[in-house]
């Protein structure tokens, strides 16, 4: 039997990270993931870094505009989290933070970018309006049809093949150990800490864990439903498209305030598409929907081509590109679109971290579980995303 | 939408036109698809129309498949598409069958499909050793096609050097040409390329192109043109093209001899180490499929008529084991005997009469492409060829090294799509085509396990690469069961 | 070289600054090929690059159709040669392809 401090189920980017933090202050940890590290939305999100507040965010309305705003001191701890993290880690992650540009193509449009700056400002976030010349000049290959830009000096991008990875590997030197291609099997709590039985490639395994993070994303809700926990979190498919390699076109990350779109070209020059596209899930026979999905999302193609239409009118160049490949992946979705950070109170020790923007919150996030998970305490609070706003979900322990 | 077509097919093969002479005859809507211009596929590439041949692949050992061509092209009831790539193959989500997504020179469309047939064929195996992105080096199947098809050959002082017999057919083709043709090297010993040629498997087969070779051999001697054993290109020197390559000795064993190299001068290496299945439309699909031992590749695993995994998605030709093409006409003709069965316009005991004598033809010939396969495998050598500072991915430039670099790190990785994800080799242009194979054989060796082991690139939409503006100026035919994402 | 056949008539085209003659039918990887030209394109290190497979799978043989400007390249080998057509090699660094 392997007694650890931490059963980190989930070997994405919140689950590495977290656990490198946990191995740095000392704790025994094991990352377990039924399938390879950074396999899933981790590695397959689109690496953008984004603190501004999201078009998505908006689409619900003001109300809930102003609960998302209440992100935004996460955001502000993600941005000097990003500035570092190279430096932390001792290698290249392709980290820019040039700056990002929401873009607005209508009035209606330009008037939500004042709203969300007034927010933005309300909680301090470095964010400020520019007009169409104004945004052209710092980002040339913008069309005509933009009248106007939010622009946040800090977003950027880095590589997702990269991040994960690199966390992994720190997390390894520092002494924590990985599972991959196991499953597990049973996870309940008991007197001497959370037991959980794994199956994998090399054979059954009994854990002992003082306390549990369940980092599993989409499939949060599946891995919380072993311990008979009741997780609002839903999977969303996604679409993300690359062009061929082209001439320098983008140095800022492109967004739209009123549309699906974000845009940015990578190092080795390939532009990455997205923006929200759906993607068709896979549901298992006879399941319900809130139980996860298996397999991967299903490409729709009039997604890659309504995604791609308005990529090329905020950026005309896109057009003479060749498509080189379109893929899906799986996010976690919470209902209020806030992630759920936080322990759950009817099972002590279970730890959950999952949802919101999983990659450029992803570092912070670690760093952040970790302290709450061996300290009680964060240097930030994160009361407003604690699994206590569900906590009707899970009254009493069965 | 289109009309929706019984069966389409892809590939204007052996394969293909052999099964589309039987589902026309039988009265079903065809579509047929191929990117090249004229119907034949790579083993009997046109000359285009605006040619007047006399002497087109005169060869006995194409007699069969010239014949089908002709009848190919007088099918009425089937739709051909030239210059087209199947980019997408969608399952429809109402009503049954498939929506496929073409790319050509017009732009983007899709059509609609009861069935699919894929037989997109083979293409030749990559041979990454140094100086092989030089200008002047290609295939052996690509100076063929353009010596077959354009009556054209890309250089005057020519070396062939690989494992397959085809070099000695298309050196013949070459010396009759005009062409001048330095060597011929093959890795294997003479006496087993002798034992190919000799062998009763082969003589059973009828593979007349395979006997050709032995004539072709003796052709070669006479008119002064070195065939060596035993030899391989270990390397390709030249500033901007190539103008030389260093030739070393291969063991009986299949390895390579260290020591000083020789230098032969010329303009024009042809590189001819097998061939691989294009099955990348049927992985996509969702075709269960395995690794092709000994030379590799996966190949689409398929039922007595050809069904694959899929329902309603047949498959024939190289896809389902590189076999030449007396293989893949037959089971071009099996996959439509099986679509026919599953019409309904055969009864099972018509269908297995029509097939009885193919079957047996088939067992035959299936003998002797496991022997040639065996017998011209590069998977032992090639792997040799290759120093950590040859490039691995042609359309990145990405080396071995980089991915010695990442087998090796600690958190090792045992599939070529995690390796792609770090490496980038995979994320060019030929969208894995041409690095695939190393790349596996390379991991393989690292991990001390067989290729067969490790999960190989993803195929993704699209298929090839398509213009981004051909996919936004499509029409825009609403699809019913496709739900439209909100726009403003 | 090319070898002897009845070929189709004889069309020329721009290849950069060039003026070719090729004949009708042929693919634009010939033309190019038989009218001296080594190089298609330059990799991402500037090294040249030309048809490799000849049969549309390496992507190596691209070039530029300028009565196309709204598409990058094309495969030469899978596009036939037609008269009058002008065509751009790619010959600077491979990452400036989009900015003939």
């Amino acid at each position: 039997m392997i007694s650890v401090d931490v059963l980190v189920i989930g070997g994405g980017l919140i689950g590495c990270a977290t656990a490198y933090h946990l191995a740095g202050a000392g704790a025994k940890v094991l990352v377990v993931d039924r399938g390879t590290v950074n396999g899933k939305a981790s590695g397959q999100n689109a690496g953008s870094l984004h603190f501004q507040l999201e078009h998505r965010l908006f689409e619900q309305g003001e109300a809930l505009a102003e609960r998302f705003a209440a992100a935004i001191p996460l955001n502000q701890m993600a941005m000097e989290e990003w500035a570092g993290l190279e430096t932390e880690l001792g290698t290249d992650l392709e980290v820019v933070m040039q700056g990002g540009l929401m873009v607005a193509e209508t009035p209606d449009e330009m008037a939500s970018l004042q709203k969300k700056q007034r927010l933005e400002e309300k909680w301090g976030l470095p964010c400020h309006l520019v007009d169409g010349d104004q945004a052209r000049a710092l980002a040339p290959s913008l069309s005509e049809r933009v009248i106007g830009a939010a622009f946040c000096p800090c977003e950027g991008q880095a590589n997702p093949r990269l991040v994960t990875n690199a966390f992994a590997q720190a997390a390894r030197r520092r002494g924590v150990d990985f599972f991959t291609q196991t499953r597990i099997e049973s996870l309940a709590p008991g007197r001497y800490g959370f037991l959980a039985e794994l199956a994998g490639a090399a054979g059954r395994q009994t854990v002992l864990a003082a306390r549990i993070l369940n980092a599993a994303g989409a499939w949060a809700a599946e891995v919380s439903a072993l311990c008979r926990l009741t997780l609002p979190v839903f999977p969303l498919g996604l679409t993300m498209n690359v062009t061929e390699r082209t001439g320098r076109l983008l140095g800022h990350l492109i967004q739209h305030i009123g549309r699906r779109l974000t845009m940015k070209q990578v190092q080795d020059g390939n532009l990455l598409i997205g923006g929200g596209w759906p993607a068709r899930l896979p549901w298992r026979s006879g399941a319900l929907p809130a139980f996860g999905p298996t397999g991967s999302a299903e490409l729709l193609p009039e997604s890659v081509r309504g995604n791609l239409a308005i990529a090329c009118e905020i950026v005309p160049a896109v057009r003479r590109l060749h498509l080189l490949r379109s893929w899906t992946g799986i996010v976690a979705a919470t209902p209020d679109e806030l992630p759920i950070l936080g322990e759950i109170v009817s099972c002590p020790g279970y730890f959950v971290a999952v949802g919101g923007a999983g990659f450029t919150l992803g570092p912070t996030i670690g760093r952040l579980m970790s302290g709450l998970m061996l300290t009680g305490g964060t240097p930030l609070s994160i009361t407003p995303y604690s699994p206590a706003r569900y906590g009707h979900l899970n009254p009493a322990m069965a | 939408m289109q009309a929706t077509y019984d069966v389409a097919i892809v590939g204007g093969g052996p394969a293909g036109m052999a099964a589309a002479e039987i589902l026309t005859a039988a009265g079903l809507a065809i579509v047929l698809i191929d990117e090249q211009q004229r119907l034949g596929g790579q083993i009997l590439r046109q000359p285009p129309a605006e040619f007047s041949p006399s002497d087109w692949l005169s060869g006995l050992g194409y007699a069969a498949a010239k014949s089908l061509l002709y009848r190919a092209e007088q099918l009425s009831g089937a739709e051909l598409l030239f210059g087209t790539s199947v980019v997408g193959l969608f399952r429809r989500k109402t009503g049954e069958g498939f929506t496929l997504w073409l790319a050509s020179a017009p732009g983007v469309r899709r059509l609609a499909a009861r069935r699919v047939l894929l037989a997109p064929g083979c293409y030749d195996m990559p041979a990454p050793l140094p100086g092989w992105t030089l200008p002047g080096v290609m295939t052996l199947g690509g100076i063929q096609s353009l010596l077959k098809a354009q009556y054209f050959i890309p250089g005057d002082s020519i070396l062939l050097a690989g494992t397959h017999p085809l070099q000695l057919i298309l050196a013949q083709q070459i010396v009759a040409a005009g062409g001048r043709l330095k060597a011929v090297l093959f890795a294997q010993q003479r006496r087993a390329v002798w034992r190919l040629l000799q062998d009763p498997a082969t003589a059973l087969a009828n593979a007349r192109p395979l006997l050709d070779a032995a004539a072709a051999l003796r052709a070669l001697r006479r008119a002064g043109v070195a065939v060596r054993f035993g030899r391989t290109v270990a390397a390709i020197s030249g500033t901007d093209r190539v103008q030389a390559a260093q030739i070393a000795q291969v063991s009986s064993g299949g390895q390579l001899v260290a020591g000083p190299r020789e230098t032969i001068a010329c303009d024009l290496v042809g590189l001819g180490f097998g061939f691989l299945p294009q099955s990348e439309l049927a992985r996509f699909a969702g075709a269960q499929s395995v690794w092709a031992a000994p030379c590799g590749g996966w190949r689409v695993c398929h039922d007595d008529w050809m069904r694959s995994s899929v329902t309603d998605l047949s498959v024939a030709g190289e896809i389902t084991g590189v076999a030449g093409a007396a293989v893949a006409m037959l089971e071009g003709a099996l996959a439509a005997e099986g679509i026919l069965l599953d019409c309904g316009k055969r009864t099972l005991v018509e269908a297995r009469r029509h097939c009885r004598s193919r079957r047996r033809r088939l067992a035959v010939l299936t003998r002797f492409a496991r022997l040639l396969a065996e017998l011209s495998s590069a998977a032992t050598l090639l792997p040799q060829l290759a120093t950590p500072d040859t490039i691995l991915c042609r359309c990145e430039n990405i080396r071995f090294s980089a991915l010695d670099r990442a087998a090796a790190a600690e958190l090792a990785i045992t599939d070529a799509n995690a390796t792609k994800l770090v490496t980038r080799a995979g994320m060019g242009l030929c969208q894995g085509r041409n690095c695939e194979n190393s790349t596996l054989a390379r991991l393989a060796q690292a991990g001390g396990q067989a290729p067969a082991g490790l999960a190989g690139f993803t195929p993704r939409f699209p298929l090839k690469p398509v213009p981004i503006i051909d996919l936004i100026d499509m029409e825009d035919e609403a699809e019913v069961g496709y739900s439209h994402s909100k726009s403003e | 070289m090319r070898k002897h056949v009845a070929r189709g008539a004889p069309i020329s085209l721009q290849v950069d600054s060039k003026t070719i003659t090729c004949f009708a039918g042929e693919s634009l990887a010939v033309a190019l090929l038989a009218s001296g030209i080594d190089a298609f394109r330059c990799d991402r290190e500037g090294l040249p690059r030309a048809p490799y497979c000849a049969m549309g799978v390496c992507f190596e043989c691209l070039v530029a159709d300028l009565a196309r400007p709204d598409i990058n390249w094309v495969r030469a080998c899978l596009t036939p040669a037609r008269d009058g057509q002008r065509i751009a090699t790619l010959k600077r660094n491979d990452t400036d392809a989009s900015d003939l």
